[in-house]
């Protein structure tokens, strides 16, 4: 009886340890695979590019996603009236396709008797025609009718600086609650100095939801197909299913949408979110961040509290979880990842704050999102407005929220601030 | 006997926990929703909203200008002496907080200290800045400038940006300018002209410039958002 019994309770144990360990390793994080993988095609005869194992649509591939990014688009497909730019490449490829550049847009806008931000009215066409309600200027459109020009009334003005896209699958599937949680430590790591301001905005494929914003300056978006989609209309005037209306229809031939899908289904805009989904995180220059003065900036980059909002890694959510109000299932390439980024995806208010509202309150019309520093080493000029063409100049920009973590900067030797500097070039 | 006969029972033991364990991999859940609640939202004491207006309004003396001076600058600059000291107080770059801006001379031999690359001050030369022509459709911007190096027998302005009630005079507030070619007869702290909004466009917060006569040309010193910059407005 006792020997039936100790059997019992010798595979209980056994049992419970067995299954433990394969929850522990089905649900255990790893890192994010890395690579500058995108080579732009039209300079690599036959794609060379290397996903980081998203499961493509049936029919699709990853060079196919790619093609559609890079594509230059034309009146006859539905460019403009208004418009930035003919591809979504022209503002996404440095070093390869999906990237930074050193390309900006105009932002523009005014405020009313009690300090509100108000997005201006533009009048074009000699005046026959407004566009309404809209902080962004196109730099370009297709007749001289349609061109946006900037009335003295909207005397608040900002550039904007294009942002990196690669990887981003990754931080679309950080929970929403991760990011929240992140902006309630910060008062308490910082003694109050700083505070990330989390806002939730509408997902524009799942009507009714929101989420968690992380893409854009101003955290503006929430998903990759919302960003698709906004980039689409706002920057190449490209009328899709999730923004069916374009801007002005002075000079406009074609009619809305002007993004139908193609023989896979599939719209552009489900290509562009496909291939950004697609792309791996960023990666350090590993030889730079090995030498031992590279590890020491990373240790002060930590030590002066840097990394409170330049927050080192992220774990996305597990495989399996439903976000983006419930279009979207986070796949086992993009799971339970540990990414890099040095970003909280959070709105600050570091003195360059540059007046615009779009998607949050009003209260963050002088905060930014936090710039992630990966794929620091690819920029040349820094910050929002690309004003800033040293990395010292960048770090001295900070204040308000930073000041703490500025003067612990400043307080630093100079053979200091040089690894630290060393580490910021090795991202 | 009694073992062999719970064979199965014993095999469907350990399956059950083992494919439950499997299932979890598979099993979906949902994002939870983010309830901010006003209770959990931190309440931040040293960055307030931005005010309409500097918060301090102590008169600045000319030992508080030299103190501040030193923090920033340590022994690198000096307070330009000769004749009473030029300096004036306002809100330079809209924040909502009082910053300073006093005229300096470098000491000879920091000269390496002051131009060093990781110095903890910008070196900026106001009527240098690049301002983006309104209304061209794209616009090319120039070659970043080389470096700005201060000179021996240069007079600088020296700006100190502001933080908390303080100002100026808090001892975080050390987001320093040294600004070359643009020290002036006399300055005195106005709203910014008509003519530089017409210029410049409305700037998005309520801030002071610096009116000057420098070298018999009337101007004013302005906080683009991002550097100082000189319009004349002659």
């Amino acid at each position: 009886m006792w020997r039936s019994v100790m059997l019992y309770v010798c595979a209980l144990v056994l049992v419970m340890a067995i299954g433990t360990m394969s929850i522990v390793y089905s649900q255990s994080s790893t890192q994010a695979p890395t690579g500058f993988n995108t080579p732009t095609l039209n300079q690599n005869s036959g794609s060379q590019s290397v996903s980081n194992g998203f499961p493509e649509p049936a029919g699709d591939t990853f060079a196919n996603d790619q093609q559609h990014f890079e594509e230059q688009d034309g009146v006859d497909n539905g460019l403009g009236p208004v418009y930035n730019a003919q591809s979504c490449v022209n503002c996404h490829q440095n070093p390869n396709t999906g990237g930074i550049s050193q390309v900006t847009e105009l932002r523009v806008g005014h405020q009313d008797a009690y300090g509100n931000f108000v997005n201006p009215t533009i009048t074009i066409n000699d005046g026959a025609n407004s566009i309404p309600n809209r902080s962004l200027i196109n730099d370009r459109a297709v007749c001289p009718q349609a061109q946006e020009r900037v009335p003295g009334t909207e005397t608040i003005q900002t550039l904007r600086a294009s942002l990196n896209t690669l990887g981003d699958g990754f931080v679309e599937s950080i929970d929403s609650n991760t990011l929240y949680q992140i902006s309630l430590n910060q008062p308490y790591q910082s003694g109050g100095y700083i505070a990330g301001e989390f806002i939730q905005v509408p997902v524009l494929e799942a009507p009714g939801q929101i989420r968690g914003g992380r893409f854009g300056w101003k955290n503006q978006q929430a998903s990759l197909l919302s960003f698709a989609s906004d980039a689409y209309i706002n920057e190449q005037g490209i009328t899709n299913r999730l923004n069916p209306t374009d801007t002005t229809t002075v000079c406009k031939t074609t009619s809305d949408p002007e993004d139908t899908p193609d023989n896979l289904g599939m719209a552009d805009i489900d290509h562009f979110a496909v291939f950004m989904r697609g792309t791996m995180a960023l990666p350090v220059d590993s030889a730079l961040l090995a030498t031992s003065a590279a590890q020491q900036g990373q240790q002060l980059f930590n030590s002066i509290g840097c990394n409170i909002c330049h927050v080192p890694s992220i774990t996305t959510a597990p495989p399996g979880t439903v976000i983006n109000g419930g279009a979207f299932t986070v796949p086992a390439a993009l799971g339970n990842k540990i990414i890099h980024p040095y970003s909280d995806f959070l709105l600050h208010d570091v003195g360059t704050g540059d007046g615009i509202v779009q998607n949050g309150p009003a209260d963050t019309a002088n905060k930014l999102r936090t710039p992630p520093l990966w794929g620091l080493r690819t920029r040349s000029r820094m910050m929002h407005d690309l004003a800033s063409t040293t990395r010292n100049n960048a770090i001295l920009r900070h204040s308000n929220e930073a000041v703490q973590v500025i003067y612990n900067y400043q307080n630093l030797s100079t053979t200091q601030k040089n690894n630290l500097i060393t580490f910021l070039n090795s991202l | 006997m009694i073992i062999r006969s719970r064979i199965p029972a014993f095999i469907a033991f350990i399956m059950c926990p083992l494919l439950a364990s499997c299932g979890n991999t598979s099993a979906k859940s949902i994002e939870a929703p983010v309830v901010p609640s006003a209770s959990q939202r931190p309440a931040v004491s040293m960055t307030p909203a931005r005010k309409a207006g500097p918060t301090q309004t102590i008169p600045a003396t000319s030992a508080d200008v030299r103190a501040a001076v030193h923090r920033v600058f340590g022994d690198s600059v000096l307070v330009e002496e000769r004749g009473q000291p030029r300096f004036v107080t306002g809100d330079f770059n809209g924040d909502g907080y009082e910053d300073l801006m006093v005229v300096v001379i470098p000491v000879r031999n920091k000269l390496a200290e002051i131009n060093d690359q990781l110095s903890n001050w910008s070196i900026e030369s106001p009527t240098h800045v690049y301002h983006p022509p309104k209304n061209q459709k794209v616009v090319h911007f120039p070659p970043a400038p080389k470096p700005e190096q201060v000179g021996a027998k240069e007079t600088l302005v020296a700006v100190i940006h502001g933080f908390g009630a303080e100002g100026w005079r808090h001892p975080l507030a050390r987001q320093a300018y040294l600004l070359r070619n643009v020290a002036g007869d006399w300055m005195s702290v106005q709203a910014p002209p008509e003519s530089l909004i017409r210029y410049f466009g409305r700037f998005p917060s309520r801030r002071d410039v610096v009116a000057e006569n420098r070298a018999g040309a009337r101007g004013v010193l302005y906080w683009t958002g991002a550097t100082y910059a000189w319009y004349g407005e002659s």
